[in-house]
């Protein structure tokens, strides 16, 4: 969502909004200052950032809390090592998720039913890398 | 599936439906509004219907057999940790896939075209699978 500061002219930019003169502009679209005399982009801030956590998880067990707020996401899973077993919400939630070595695996959720992920490797050794994004 | 109360003492409409005050909503989603009391998480969301780890000495069989609930849109997972099977689908007649460590089988069912899988270690094997509504 970068910042623009019209200079010129009051101008209207493609999806109809009108951008006075001497007035600031957030957007989540990238403009071609071209196209738009008078425009300049001010700040490339705030950008948009559909990943709401990356990271990895290390054997023998971890707890991935889904952030509140966040309604749609993909859950995108890479076991670099072990065979993590993963339950949904809780761990008397079965039969849960049995992983290994390699795998990969997306989860799309359109509405928050899973609030954490609870990873109980098999062994003492493994990681899971896991990116949660907001779609 | 958690179950709400709506404690806020006004009527609130959540994914649609208008919920009293004291009156209770069971959901498929988590929400977060203020008023609104958790009583419990259950039941819980699960994608996964069966899921399993199989451990085959040479020579060995075993069956993965899909839940009778799933009639359709489902997808089967087999992964190999180590040793060499042979995998059947429906039959033990059918001609059988050659899995080795390291190997994964995957099957994604529009409908169930799959009622059982059948295994068979031709060396000491370790398999995983998952069965997953989607």
């Amino acid at each position: 969502m970068p910042t623009y500061l019209n200079k010129g002219k009051s101008i209207s930019i493609n999806s109809g909004i009108k951008i006075p003169a001497d007035s600031e502009y957030e957007t989540l679209v990238w403009l071609d200052e071209d196209k738009y005399p008078g425009l300049r982009r001010i700040s490339d801030f705030p950008c948009f950032n559909p990943i709401v956590m990356s990271g990895f998880f290390d054997a023998p067990k971890a707890v991935i809390e889904i952030p509140k707020g966040l309604d749609r996401f993909a859950l995108h899973l890479y076991v670099e090592s072990g065979s993590p077993v993963i339950y949904f919400s809780t761990m008397e939630n079965k039969p849960p998720l049995r992983l290994y070595a390699g795998a990969k695996w997306n989860i799309r959720v359109y509405e928050r039913v899973i609030n954490v992920l609870f990873v109980d490797f098999e062994s003492h050794m493994g990681r899971l890398w896991v990116i949660i994004e907001r779609i | 599936m958690p179950t709400y109360r709506n404690d806020s003492g006004e009527r609130l409409v959540i994914a649609g439906q208008t919920v009293e005050p004291g009156q209770k909503i069971e959901t498929n989603v988590y929400y977060y509004i203020e008023g609104l009391t958790k009583i419990t998480d259950e039941p819980y969301y699960n994608p996964v219907v069966s899921s399993g780890k199989l451990t085959l000495s040479e020579g060995a069989e075993d069956t993965i057999e899909i839940p009778e609930s799933l009639s359709e849109r489902f997808s089967v997972d087999v992964y190999v940790s180590s040793g060499e099977i042979e995998l059947r689908i429906n039959s033990t007649d059918s001609t059988p896939m050659i899995l080795s460590a390291g190997s994964r089988h995957s099957e994604k069912c529009m409908s169930r075209i799959i009622d059982k899988l059948y295994i068979k270690a031709i060396s000491d094997a370790e398999i995983r699978y998952n069965i997953l509504k989607f």
